[in-house]
């Protein structure tokens, strides 16, 4: 144990000697895990959540394709729907996307019917009548309204059509409401003038779980041009989306790579004269060949672990107290409208031990292996020096 | 050959074999080396005194030949025997003083003991005692490299003493030193004489060999041992 | 010849940091975050919201599962987002001009 120590301590002589060099290695190593570490638990951070909250998604929706694009589907489908066992309510939803020209982004606009019981995350209140609306965060920031205001926003006519503000969702559910616009379905369907009859999309309740498969196959067989997702269907995509191989994760990912191993090579094949000399005078004075392998051993072990945990700590706090703020405007791409990150802290410590099995095992064997070569070589040409 | 704790037999060392540049360092080389006695290497430089120090000092494997340390074959034993030996048996105190620039004077002089079982307090007092005997404790926090190449050398053999070593090898040890540091040496080893150690130096320097305290000179030309004179 | 104390301290100090900070977070999970996820799952329930509100630039992005595979070219042509492309080529100019004003 006291000779580990003891070459523990030579290992940090020798770092402490190159500290501006170690001290670069550090920051940017620390740097490349914090990105690799803030990906990663931004992600995986994400994925949870929507996997739970998504769980109440309903159990089927269901759209009409025609010529290759999504089209309305006709209200009657409900009737056909219907017919199938194990199907509980059927409700034709009316939803769509606008663009508002004077702020450059792009809204989702959802109507909904009936009385809708108090929600935690409305300030204020639900539309309870024709002209009312409720509007996610984003929107209200884009249009710099608030509850009591108005939204005037383009019909179908070309016309400006004004909404009474009643209530706005809470910053804590952007995640969900960032690009939301409520409004009652009556004023959805006039707004974007539908034609009669026709709805967004179908959602269909069934009362068990594990005939959403069979009930989703019998309505594809009776409406050949209907597409049916399933709430599973739902859920899996956002692990897929979140996938480290999805195209901005998989992009930071490699540069970070990249960096890291063109650090490495540079490690591999830099084995100064200097070293390699040192080396000799310790096997001279009686150090054994696995004693120098030791000492390069805890070399990349102080340096990498160092960086690792440093990375790590600052990832988690990136990440879960200040929003991921470095990460965000690279995930954002070409949003308009993008949600803060107010994301709850699930961490995988399995993630969080393969980041370290990729990052301190390689950048030891980096340091070890390239003084394999002099560490078994007689000491014999320090006598040379 | 009771006395002799170092002895080779037809020792030889080519460096690049077979090669377009092979050198012939050592041909057939074969001496002794006696117990507590001070054995000169003498010879011009190119000759082999270096080649045949690192042989003995179990820094180098010969090509050819013997080379016993201690009734042991060093010649074929595995490395980390060499190790040992290197260790326990030898100190060396190079021409170019080989410490770690960088690195204080303690830590230098403490890194011989640093693969074994010693512990830290008692590392501590062993360089401390060292330093203080060849007045540079004061200097023990300071690299290397802020002291003078006297002191430098001092730092040197106390690195090389710190393991109380049977057998002291030193190659061309007045090579940098002005004549006054030079006599400072000669005057350290003949105390390693007296402490009954056995001292082996290679030089070409008249100020050595020419000494009265050296019991051998082993003079060497081309690889080859020319003459061996005893006092 | 403390360096190897300072940092097995300061190892040992990013360690409980860490530690520090993990507990924390399974803290959080469980009481603000449970509670968060309730009212969001409310939301989700009442609505009939399918997916994450994050990008906005395409329907495929907006929507990501009510996208599919058969149904082409839904893009916005500044929504190459999706592929590794999206983090080297800008749109175009003329796309990005309304959204700059
Ligand atoms: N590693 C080596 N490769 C090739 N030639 C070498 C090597 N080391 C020493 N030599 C040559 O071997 C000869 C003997 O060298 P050396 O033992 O250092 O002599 P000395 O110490 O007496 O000056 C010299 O000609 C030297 O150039
Ligand atoms: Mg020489």
């Amino acid at each position: 144990m006291i000779r580990h120590l003891k070459i523990l301590e030579h290992a940090l002589s020798t770092i402490v000697r190159r500290k501006y060099k170690n001290f670069a290695v550090i920051v940017v190593y620390s740097f490349t895990i914090m990105v690799l570490a803030s990906i990663l638990f931004l992600s995986h951070s994400l994925k949870t959540e929507a996997a739970n909250i998504l769980s109440q998604a309903p159990d089927l929706i269901v759209q009409r394709t025609m010529a290759g694009r999504h089209e309305l589907v006709p209200e009657n489908y409900v009737e056909v729907i219907k017919g199938n066992r194990g199907v509980g309510k059927i409700t034709p939803r009316y939803w769509g996307y606008y663009y508002d020209a004077l702020t450059g982004s792009n809204y989702t606009i959802l109507g909904v019917t009936g009385a809708l019981p108090e929600m935690e995350m409305v300030e204020g209140a639900l539309p309870s009548r024709s002209g009312e609306c409720v509007v996610g965060e984003g929107v209200a920031r884009a249009r710099r309204i608030g509850v009591g205001d108005e939204l005037i926003l383009v019909n179908s006519q070309g016309l400006g059509q004004v909404f009474e503000v009643a209530g706005k969702f809470t910053a804590a559910s952007d995640i969900l409401t960032n690009d939301l616009i409520i409004l009652g379905e009556r004023d959805v369907i006039d707004f974007f003038g539908f034609p009669q009859g026709r709805a967004t999309d179908i959602t269909v309740e069934i009362r068990n779980p594990s005939e959403v498969q069979n009930i989703a196959g019998r309505i594809k067989r009776d409406l050949p041009d209907a597409r049916p997702i399933t709430k599973q269907e739902i859920i899996r995509t956002y692990d897929a989306v979140f996938n480290w191989r999805s195209g901005m994760m998989l992009t930071i990912f490699s540069a970070a790579l990249v960096s890291f191993c063109i650090l490495a090579w540079d490690k591999a094949t830099g084995l100064s004269g200097e070293e390699k000399s040192e080396i000799g005078i310790l096997k001279a004075i009686g150090w054994d060949t696995s004693d120098i392998l030791e000492l390069k051993f805890w070399e990349g072990l102080v340096i990498s672990l160092t960086s690792f945990l440093l990375g790590l700590i600052a990832a988690f706090v990136h990440v879960f107290y200040f929003g991921a703020t470095i990460l965000a405007p690279v995930i954002k791409g070409w949003s308009v409208l993008f949600p803060s990150f107010k994301l709850i802290p699930f961490v995988n410590l399995y993630q969080v031990f393969v980041i370290g099995f990729l990052t301190v095992i390689p950048y030891i064997a980096s340091t070890v292996i390239p003084s394999w070569k002099a560490a078994i070589a007689d000491p014999e040409s320090v006598m040379r020096s | 050959m009771e006395e002799s704790l170092i002895w080779t037999e037809g020792a030889t060392k080519i460096y690049n074999p077979r090669l377009p540049d092979e050198m012939v360092a050592l041909d057939k080389a074969s001496i002794t080396i006696r117990q507590g006695q001070v054995t000169v290497l003498k010879g011009p430089s190119g000759s082999g005194k270096t080649s045949l120090l690192s042989i003995i000092g179990c820094m180098s494997r010969p090509t050819a030949g013997r080379v016993v340390v201690k009734g042991k074959d060093v010649a074929k034993l595995p490395e980390r025997f060499l190790t040992g030996i290197r260790r326990n048996t030898f100190g060396f105190i190079f021409q170019q003083f080989n410490l770690i620039r960088e690195v204080s004077v303690q830590e230098n002089v403490a890194l011989p003991f640093y693969p074994m079982k010693t512990g830290f307090t008692e590392i501590r007092e062993r360089v401390d005692r060292m330093l203080d005997q060849f007045g540079i404790l004061a200097k023990k926090n300071l690299k290397v490299k802020k002291l003078s190449g006297g002191e430098q050398q001092r730092v040197a053999i106390a690195r090389a003493l710190i393991n109380d070593p049977e057998i002291i090898i030193a190659d061309e040890p007045t090579a940098h030193l002005d004549q006054a540091l030079a006599e400072d040496l000669v005057k350290i080893l003949d105390g390693f004489r007296r402490e009954g150690r056995t001292i082996v130096i290679a030089t070409h320097d008249p100020f050595i060999f020419e000494s009265n305290f050296v019991d051998r000179t082993i003079s060497m030309r081309n690889g080859q041992i020319e003459r061996v004179s005893e006092r | 010849m403390r360096k190897h104390l300072i940092f097995i301290g300061i190892t040992g100090l990013e360690l409980a940091l860490l530690a520090v900070l993990f507990v924390l977070s399974a803290d959080m999970v469980r009481t603000k975050g449970q509670r968060q996820m309730n009212s969001k799952s409310q939301l989700v329930a009442l609505l009939g919201l399918t997916d994450l509100s994050l990008w906005t630039e395409a329907r495929y992005t907006r929507h990501p599962s009510q996208a599919d595979f058969f149904t082409a070219f839904q893009d916005f042509p500044a929504a190459i987002e999706h592929f590794p492309a999206g983090s080297i080529v800008a749109p175009l100019p003329s796309v990005v001009f309304l959204k700059k004003k």
